[in-house]
């Protein structure tokens, strides 16, 4: 046996483990579940019975189902305006917590908290019983003045943002401290040559801090959009789970097309933030160079 | 009684001296001057604004994290006059402690000392939630090394089917796993349905401790063990002179996230647990209103309404373990994370 093969075979003992559990606990059950989805199932004591083959019949009464669209519409909105939120906030908090300050271990304590706590029933319950928004931002009339004064879609956007504003928050812990991570690897002399040369810390931000944690933003989008759709207080995950002994196979294809949009969105965004404006650029010169 | 005198005289003159002297240093005109340079240095002014802007910014957000937390703690304790009376906002009148003792009985937490020795819910909780975390922290260490210290072919394919498996929505592979933990493997309902797949490397969010074995065993020199191997260790002696005792840190840290979010994942418990004999504390939280409602037909409570403060304090109830643990590890959760490269490079 070759060094090479050695490696080989030692790599695929360590990580053998990972590989079968990889085809019994994750793409088995993601195959089947695609299979259910086209069935009529029903969970009996005995085990599983399937009636009949629907074929997509599943799908098209999951897209009629008005409950379910809603809530859908709902996920889809409220993914929209989260996870950019949550990325300016984590990049904001990030940055104020990597200055040099006082008490900043109490700070970022008070920063991680949320996540330690948050599960879904806990949410559920804080938010039903009123603690999840900021009294004083709707007594004092600052909403009101919003939809008064702006175009209706902009002012429901806003309103809805500040009305969950503390679950946002709630959603930075891991962001703000991929941020922190990555604010700390980048090297201050880059900062003080900047200066030097006349940048302001505005400008600074824009052309250092930003591009060198753009890796980062994209890490955080995936945790973030992962995280929101894994959660339990999560108006669709009840619809599936209130069918999942009744009817099986819509609710799987549910979760199917539930998957699917988070993927479009996931990549929707990782499409925007990855846009390269260069490219387009490039282009022209390059037609400018051919002429 | 004349050197005690003449000790007061000198003290006393002593104080006068300084006194004046003190009235020469505080003069009015050098205050003014004082305050007059240091608003016309610039710099220092701006620094002092820029600081001062951060503590407030720091302030208020860190006050809009910690609101609900306040809130919950401050209405699990009012009776239901406080709660009524629109002038108790913030501090009750009186600690009113039935509501935490109601909520212990209805998640089944113990009341009195003789109970805490018998299993309760708090002590299944841990029992489920540690045992997977445990296996779960081993299993992505091993693969992790895997990952990070040898080559072998497919090897990328491995990594994106790991990200591919992180992205999947988890009630896509929980509902099949569901029925066929029920009918062939005939696991659902026992801690195995949480061991099996956390000892494979499948659990929750295992992808991202994966990621952070894979980046902190990247970082270790492949040097020391090529060393290692002249001196005639195998690859298992290797892994675990380096791979466990150089990592204890990571370890820690996976396990107690694996810890949290396995307590916090509602979702799995209600899928594998329901209806069996073991439960978890958000699993009893999110089924409190019934429970409350069986045992005030079974039992006369003294307080038979279920209200605000009862169901925050139930709540508060279910999150108070892991606050100890969060306040006792702390260092670990927030500031170790940088060290072991979650970023994921």
């Amino acid at each position: 046996m070759t060094k090479r093969h050695r490696e080989w075979l030692f790599g695929y003992i360590f990580i053998g483990i990972w590989v079968i559990g990889f085809f019994i606990f994750t793409l088995y059950p993601i195959v089947q579940s695609f299979v259910f989805s086209m069935k009529s199932v029903r969970i009996t004591t005995s085990g599983l019975e399937i009636i009949k083959n629907l074929g997509l019949q599943n799908y098209k009464d999951a897209f009629t189902y008005v409950y379910f669209l809603e809530a859908l519409w709902n996920y889809i909105l409220n993914t929209l305006i989260t996870i950019p939120a949550i990325i300016v906030f984590s990049i904001i908090i990030g940055l104020l917590l990597n200055q040099k300050i006082k008490f900043r271990g109490i700070f970022r304590t008070i920063y991680f908290l949320p996540v330690i706590i948050s599960s879904g029933p806990v949410l559920t319950k804080i938010s039903e019983e009123g603690a999840m928004s900021i009294p004083s931002l709707d007594t004092n009339g600052f909403i009101g003045l919003l939809q008064n004064n702006l175009p209706l879609i902009l002012a429901d956007g806003i309103t809805s943002l500040f009305s969950k504003i503390v679950l946002i928050m709630w959603f930075t812990g891991v962001p703000v401290i991929i941020i922190i991570a990555g604010l700390q690897k980048i090297d201050k002399a880059v900062y003080e040559a900047a200066a030097i040369d006349g940048a302001s810390l505005w400008e600074s931000f824009w052309k250092l801090t930003l591009p060198s944690i753009k890796p980062l933003i994209n890490v955080i989008v995936i945790f973030s959009i992962v995280n929101i759709s894994m959660f339990s207080s999560n108006e669709i995950m009840k619809i599936i789970d209130q069918r999942k002994l009744t009817q099986f196979g819509l609710a799987n294809a549910f979760s199917w097309i539930y998957f699917l949009s988070t993927v479009i969105i996931l990549l929707g965004f990782l499409g925007i933030l990855n846009f390269n404006l260069n490219f387009l650029k490039r282009k022209k010169i390059r037609k400018l160079v051919k002429s | 009684m004349t050197k005690i005198k003449r000790g007061f005289i000198k003290i006393k003159e002593w104080m006068t001296k300084k006194y004046q002297s003190m009235k020469v240093k505080l003069k009015w005109s050098k205050l003014k001057s004082f305050v007059v340079k240091t608003i016309k240095n610039k710099k220092l002014m701006k620094s002092i604004f820029g600081k001062a802007a951060v503590y407030i910014l720091l302030i208020i957000i860190g006050f809009i994290f910690l609101f609900p937390i306040l809130y919950m703690i401050s209405t699990s304790f009012k009776d239901i006059n406080d709660l009524l009376d629109a002038s108790v906002i913030w501090l009750p009148n009186t600690l009113y402690f039935a509501n935490y003792q109601t909520a212990l009985i209805v998640l089944g937490l113990p009341t009195k000392i003789s109970e805490f020795f018998q299993m309760n819910a708090l002590y299944q909780t841990i029992i489920v939630v540690g045992i997977p975390s445990i296996t779960a922290t081993l299993s992505t260490g091993l693969i992790g090394y895997g990952f990070a210290r040898f080559d072998f072919p497919l090897k990328k394919f491995w990594l994106t089917c790991i990200l591919i498996g992180f992205i999947v929505p988890q009630q896509v592979i929980l509902l099949p796993q569901f029925v066929y933990f029920n009918n062939q493997l005939k696991i659902l309902g026992t801690i195995w349905s949480y061991i099996l797949p956390a000892a494979t490397g499948q659990g929750l969010n295992a992808a991202v401790f994966i990621l952070i074995f894979y980046s902190f065993f990247s970082m270790i020199p492949k040097s020391l063990d090529e060393s290692a191997y002249i001196d005639g260790a195998n690859e298992f002696k290797v892994f675990w002179h380096v791979g466990i005792k150089l990592s204890k840190q990571p370890i820690i840290i996976v396990f107690l996230f694996n810890f949290v979010w396995y307590w916090n994942d509602y979702y799995r418990a209600s899928y594998f647990l329901t209806g069996s004999k073991w439960t978890t504390l958000p699993l009893k939280l999110s089924r409190f209103e019934n429970a409350f409602g069986i045992l005030v037909e079974q039992t006369d409570l003294q307080t038979t309404n279920l209200n605000e403060p009862l169901i925050l304090a139930g709540t508060l109830l279910t999150v108070v373990p892991l606050l100890i643990l969060y306040f006792v590890f702390q260092r670990f959760f927030v500031e170790s994370i940088d060290r072991t490269g979650i970023t994921g490079e």
